[in-house]
């Protein structure tokens, strides 16, 4: 019985997953081009989704031969770790089957397995890669995580040392209680 | 070929989990990545107004960093609440000051100003005033700056009623603002009507 339900619950998934790899076969006979990451691992990528990239849009524009020849464009501040999630992202995005909903679901699965660290890490490679979609997608994300959180959070979030002493602190919020913005 | 992970191959989910796995091995340095600036100040746009204004008492290098937001959004409803009833109206006038003299015309892309209570109408005027004065500002530097050309994006949501919106209209004429950002002006009439007969009262 509980095998049951427990299969009926992965079928949608799976069926995704399926058409998913359909839909990468099928594009196999798509041009690819091959990226290289910082760390050195090569990737193939379907032109469709590369092209969706604004560094290597850039870089064909200098040396459009790298379309057609096996030279790898290097993408100097992407790791593979990065290029991997925002080829998952694209992909998803990407699939013509996905509705609202399915893509709903991915972006919050997608966030949900992403730590403060990674998230950061991944909005520097889609800055770098100058991908729209995802960029606005994370950026948004982070003001979601940073609201209504106290400034001690917010500190550590983003790296900050907090430069002032415990009296200047304490003056500064008194000062702007005018404004009725309440740090907490 | 072994470290080459494409369209063609199947198994990209057992993949990710390997190299995931083996960078998170590498970590714990705990070393913090740092966003650059202009990063963050895409992230503060997208933080209501109150919130990223919040954000000066950070640090000292903070204080200021708000103002380079892209979106103005004055919402009065953030500053009532049941406990502080008396003080709310007063909280939002200052907030409304000191947002509009600090923040930077030329960033600003969009502005929405939001008022579900009653205010003086002179006050309106002012704040309505400043804000086309700056937009014409800017706007006349989109002339010689393609890169803010954004700008016909602005949004005046304005809640509520005609006695605004004609007021409005009225400021727009005398204000001589080109009629590529008077025709992107919308003006939410979801709420308000009696918000609308007290500016006609005044």
């Amino acid at each position: 019985m509980a095998e049951e339900t427990e299969s009926t619950k992965t079928e949608p998934l799976k069926t995704a997953e399926e058409e998913f790899k359909k839909l990468e076969i099928t594009e196999e006979e798509e041009s690819e081009l091959k990226l290289e990451t910082s760390d050195h691992v090569t990737f193939m990528v379907e032109a469709s989704i590369a092209m969706k990239f604004g560094a290597v849009q850039q870089y064909l524009e200098v040396s459009p031969a790298a379309s057609a020849s096996a030279t790898a464009i290097p993408l100097h501040n992407v790791a593979s770790r990065e290029l991997i999630l925002i080829l998952e992202y694209y992909r998803m995005h990407d699939w013509v089957d996905a509705g609202e909903r399915d893509l709903k679901e991915f972006d919050e699965r997608f966030l949900k397995d992403l730590n403060y660290e990674e998230l950061k890490e991944l909005l520097l490679a889609a800055n770098y890669l100058n991908v729209e979609k995802l960029f606005n997608f994370l950026t948004k994300s982070i003001a979601n995580i940073i609201r209504n959180k106290d400034v001690e959070f917010v500190r550590t979030f983003f790296g900050i040392d907090n430069d002032y002493t415990p009296e200047e602190e304490a003056a500064y919020r008194e000062e702007n209680a005018w404004a009725g913005v309440k740090f907490v | 070929m072994e470290e080459s992970f494409g369209s063609n191959n199947t198994d990209f989910s057992a993949c990710k989990q390997k190299l995931l796995k083996v960078q998170e091995t590498n970590e714990g340095d705990g070393t913090m990545s740092k966003l650059p600036e202009p990063l963050i100040n895409h992230i503060l746009s997208f933080l209501p107004t109150k919130d990223a204004v919040r954000t000066s008492v950070l640090s000292k290098k903070w204080i200021f960093r708000w103002t380079f937001i892209t979106k103005l959004n004055l919402d009065d409803t953030v500053f009532y609440s049941p406990k502080r009833k008396t003080r709310g109206k007063m909280n939002f006038v200052n907030f409304v000051y000191r947002a509009l003299l600090l923040s930077r015309p030329s960033r600003l892309r969009s502005f929405s100003l939001v008022m579900t209570n009653k205010y003086d109408v002179s006050l309106l005027n002012t704040w309505i005033s400043n804000i086309l004065i700056r937009r014409v500002l800017a706007q006349s530097r989109v002339a010689k700056l393609p890169l803010f050309g954004m700008l016909s994006h602005l949004e005046l949501g304005l809640v509520g009623c005609e006695g605004i919106t004609n007021f409005d209209k009225e400021l727009l004429n005398s204000a001589a603002v080109p009629d590529c950002l008077t025709s992107t002006l919308q003006v939410n009439e979801a709420i308000g009507a009696d918000v609308a007969l007290n500016v006609k009262d005044l």
